[in-house]
């Protein structure tokens, strides 16, 4: 059995229904699962592994959530939860960005110091995907979607996977800028 | 520790390798040290891998189905548990072991959401639970009350003997035009591709009013809009107006948000992602999106403004000025669709030969070589998304009493062999857009017709050489398909354009001050059409514009209030 599953199991086994309680963690963690999502994405850059620690990362929480202090911030909590569920994963499954603990904590605390600046940067970068031309949105989808893999989408488009990591390069650094022209631009107005 | 000093690029081609999984070993250890050592780095690094998890994080898979036990549980939801189960199982971070979870949560927090009348007849017959309360669901509230060029999704048209539509009946509409007028007097013009839902929201169909409840206590936390005088717009565009009493009040949903009409006339345009895109034309409006923290976000936008929600997206941007063409289009396409005449939808031909001069045309052919501007002057005749504003001709109709009936124009590219901006991959398409003016005291006066084509372009892919196969350099390009009435004596203009975002395009052919009746000009900037014809050149384009004089009493000027009574007393054949 997986570590996963095996979380799984113990997480269904012994978590007890207090509806009050589980109304709660679900309010919370609906509010800021986008939040924890970011925070280990930004540990990690692929997709998958994302996903698997997200997974393990909800259900700590939803084991864990007796301890939550409820006048304390869920976000940061639950942050810190997958901060430690990053780790453990980086040490079972070695990365290719050779971080050590420290820097990742570095990274982690400067993220968290940045949630404002985040959010503001994530509503720039809605309207900045909308002003792409219609083929680059389409790659986007195609790609971030299904978290689909490059050679995929290469072929499905028949293209040169190199002509596609190329193009999701060129979106992704249009996108940066845009969103710093709409950043400076808000600061003026 | 010292290493190389870096640049900002360098820094964000490291992370694009990075994202895309193909750092090379060196490249990895230099980018970990400058996270080690520069707080600037690990600045950037957030921000772009914050990116990067932004675009995957709005672009969610279709929904998990849960296991069996849990959709039975589920079904019991209220919708708002409902809706945030939904949420929760088409979202990439929520596995099917996570859906069962949430499944359960949502369970348990659905039975506090739902309100007491449900929760007292509830049963395990979930679907029972969410039947509406009235005979609503069996009524019908609105009818086809027009149509054009319409193709449909097999099964999803209304009967053409009896056009009458229910609360709840879906209208998948491939293209083309239609208008759907509401008992209550509000009337709606959807163009397809579009999904449209009379009556109330996310197509389910059951005219329920109540969507969801407070979790504090059992109120009813918010009510939906009356079934009879609503519709949901699952994707598409429409543009809806929205008078007399009976119409006040008038609701149309998006996934994500809702415009709730304070006597108006607006447009709404929801992307195949659920992006919604609100216009409003007259009157005012107040749209309505729900926050991530469950409150409601509630904006009031007047007229020539606009609001915007993103596809998942759980706050309005406001914007002050907006681009209504859309809308604009629709309107005159509606006005077409009463006067009965030909389809507007315009087509695109490319011939090396010049078009047949007849009696009524205009033309100026000239010798039709090739004149070439120097580059500094591309600004006047390329047409080009990127950063190329519209590139139009001014013409003058003569004086035949009832006027000339236009159907077609034709302009030549020029003999540069450039064109694109960019290497376009082999099948790329290229957008045209085509605008036809009505000119007055030198400004655009009215617009007559503006409507897109796509045509294939590139069939090769030859880098370094951008060549497009259609149309060729000096190739004769005719837009046709429209039939426009002009008046004699008066001004026009065609306008051509790539829209915005599209590095293809070309440049149009010129020649000297030849034609007496107008100018070449350029209007707007950057793939976008202007309002003014402030940047007129000093030359005119090599163009010919198709006119017959008409011959029949003309039909009478669209009239607004007229056009209105006659079209809630027409019933579709």
């Amino acid at each position: 059995m997986s570590a996963s599953n095996a979380n799984t199991d113990s997480a269904q086994g012994g978590a007890s229904f207090d509806p009050a309680d589980h109304g709660e963690f679900l309010r919370l963690y609906s509010t800021y699962q986008r939040n924890v999502f970011a925070y280990i994405s930004t540990l990690l850059p692929n997709a998958t592994d994302v996903d698997d620690v997200l997974q393990e990362t909800s259900i700590v929480l939803w084991k864990k959530f007796s301890t939550y202090r409820r006048d304390s911030d869920f976000c940061r909590w639950a942050c810190g939860v997958a901060h430690y569920e990053v780790l453990r994963f980086r040490r079972q499954r070695p990365q290719v960005l050779p971080l050590e603990d420290h820097v990742l904590e570095l990274i982690a605390s400067q993220q968290l110091a940045m949630r404002d600046e985040l959010d503001g940067r994530r509503e720039a970068l809605a309207y900045c995907v909308e002003t792409l031309p219609a083929e680059d949105q389409q790659l986007l989808d195609l790609c971030y979607a299904r978290a689909s893999k490059s050679k995929d989408v290469a072929e499905q488009l028949n293209r040169p996977v190199s002509s596609v990591y190329q193009s999701l390069s060129r979106i992704r650094r249009a996108l940066h800028d845009c969103v710093l022209r709409r950043l400076a631009a808000e600061g003026c107005s | 520790m010292s290493h190389a000093p870096r640049s900002d690029d360098e820094l964000l081609d490291l992370l694009a390798g990075y994202c895309n999984g193909q750092l090379a070993d060196d490249e990895a250890v230099r980018l970990a040290e400058w996270l080690r050592d520069e707080e600037d780095a690990r600045t950037a690094y957030i921000r772009y891998m914050d990116i990067h998890s932004t675009l995957r994080w709005n672009r969610a898979p279709l929904p998990v189905m849960p296991d069996e036990e849990s959709s039975e549980k589920s079904s019991l939801l209220s919708p708002r548990a409902k809706s945030l189960l939904d949420r929760a199982s088409q979202h990439p971070l929520i596995s099917s072991t996570g859906v069962a979870m949430v499944v359960v949560l949502a369970f348990v927090v659905g039975l506090a959401f739902t309100p007491v009348k449900q929760r007292v007849a509830g049963n395990r017959k979930g679907a029972e639970t969410q039947q509406p309360e009235t005979s609503a669901s069996s009524d019908y509230v609105a009818k086809l009350s027009n149509w054009q060029s319409d193709k449909w999704l097999e099964g999803t048209r209304p009967p053409r003997k009896d056009p009458r539509l229910k609360i709840g009946q879906r209208l998948v509409l491939e293209s083309g035009l239609i208008e759907v007028t509401y008992l209550t007097g509000a009337r709606v013009v959807i163009e397809g591709p579009a999904e449209f839902v009379v009556g109330r929201a996310k197509g389910e169909g059951n005219g329920q009013h109540v969507i969801g409840g407070s979790q504090a206590n059992d109120d009813v936390a918010f009510v939906l809009p009356s079934p009879h005088n609503s519709g949901f717009l699952e994707r598409g565009k429409l543009v809806a107006r929205v008078e007399g009493k009976g119409a006040q009040g008038f609701t149309i949903e998006t996934a994500n948000a809702r415009i709730e009409d304070l006597g108006t006339e607006f447009g709404v345009e929801v992307d195949e992602r659920g992006a919604a895109e609100f216009v409003v034309l007259s009157g005012k409006v107040d749209v309505v999106c729900d926050s991530d923290d469950g409150s409601e976000q509630r904006v009031q936008i007047v007229k020539g403004e606009g609001a915007f929600v993103a596809a998942r997206g759980a706050r309005i941007t406001k914007r002050k000025k907006v681009d209504a063409q859309f809308v604009v289009a629709m309107r005159r396409r509606l006005n077409a669709i009463r006067a009965e005449s030909t389809t507007l939808r315009i087509s695109y031909q490319s011939s090396p030969t010049p078009p047949t001069i007849d009696a009524h045309d205009i033309a100026n052919l000239g010798d039709a070589g090739p004149h070439d501007l120097p580059y500094a002057k591309d600004e006047e005749n390329w047409i080009l998304g990127l950063d190329r504003p519209g590139q139009g001709q001014t013409f003058t109709t003569a004086s035949h009493r009832l006027g000339y009936a236009l159907t077609a124009v034709t302009v030549q590219r020029n003999g540069d062999s450039q064109s694109s901006y960019q290497h376009p991959d082999a099948g790329v398409s290229i957008c045209y857009r085509l605008r036809i003016v009505k000119v007055s005291g030198g400004v655009l006066e009215s617009v007559l017709l503006d409507e897109k084509v796509d045509v294939l372009n590139v069939t090769s892919n030859q880098p370094g050489f951008n060549l497009f196969e259609d149309p060729q350099p000096l190739e004769f390009v005719t837009f046709s398909g429209f039939e426009l009435k002009l008046e004699p004596n008066s001004t026009y203009a065609f306008e051509l354009i790539v829209p915005h975002g599209i590095s293809l395009g070309w440049e149009l052919n010129r020649t000297g001050d030849h034609y007496a009746g107008g100018s070449a000009f350029s209007d707007g900037a950057k793939g976008d059409f202007g309002n003014s014809l402030n940047m007129i050149r000093d030359a005119d384009r090599v163009f010919h514009v198709d006119l017959q004089a008409v011959m029949s009493r003309p039909q009478e000027a669209y009239d607004t209030a007229t056009d209105r009574k006659e079209a809630s007393d027409t019933s579709p054949p």
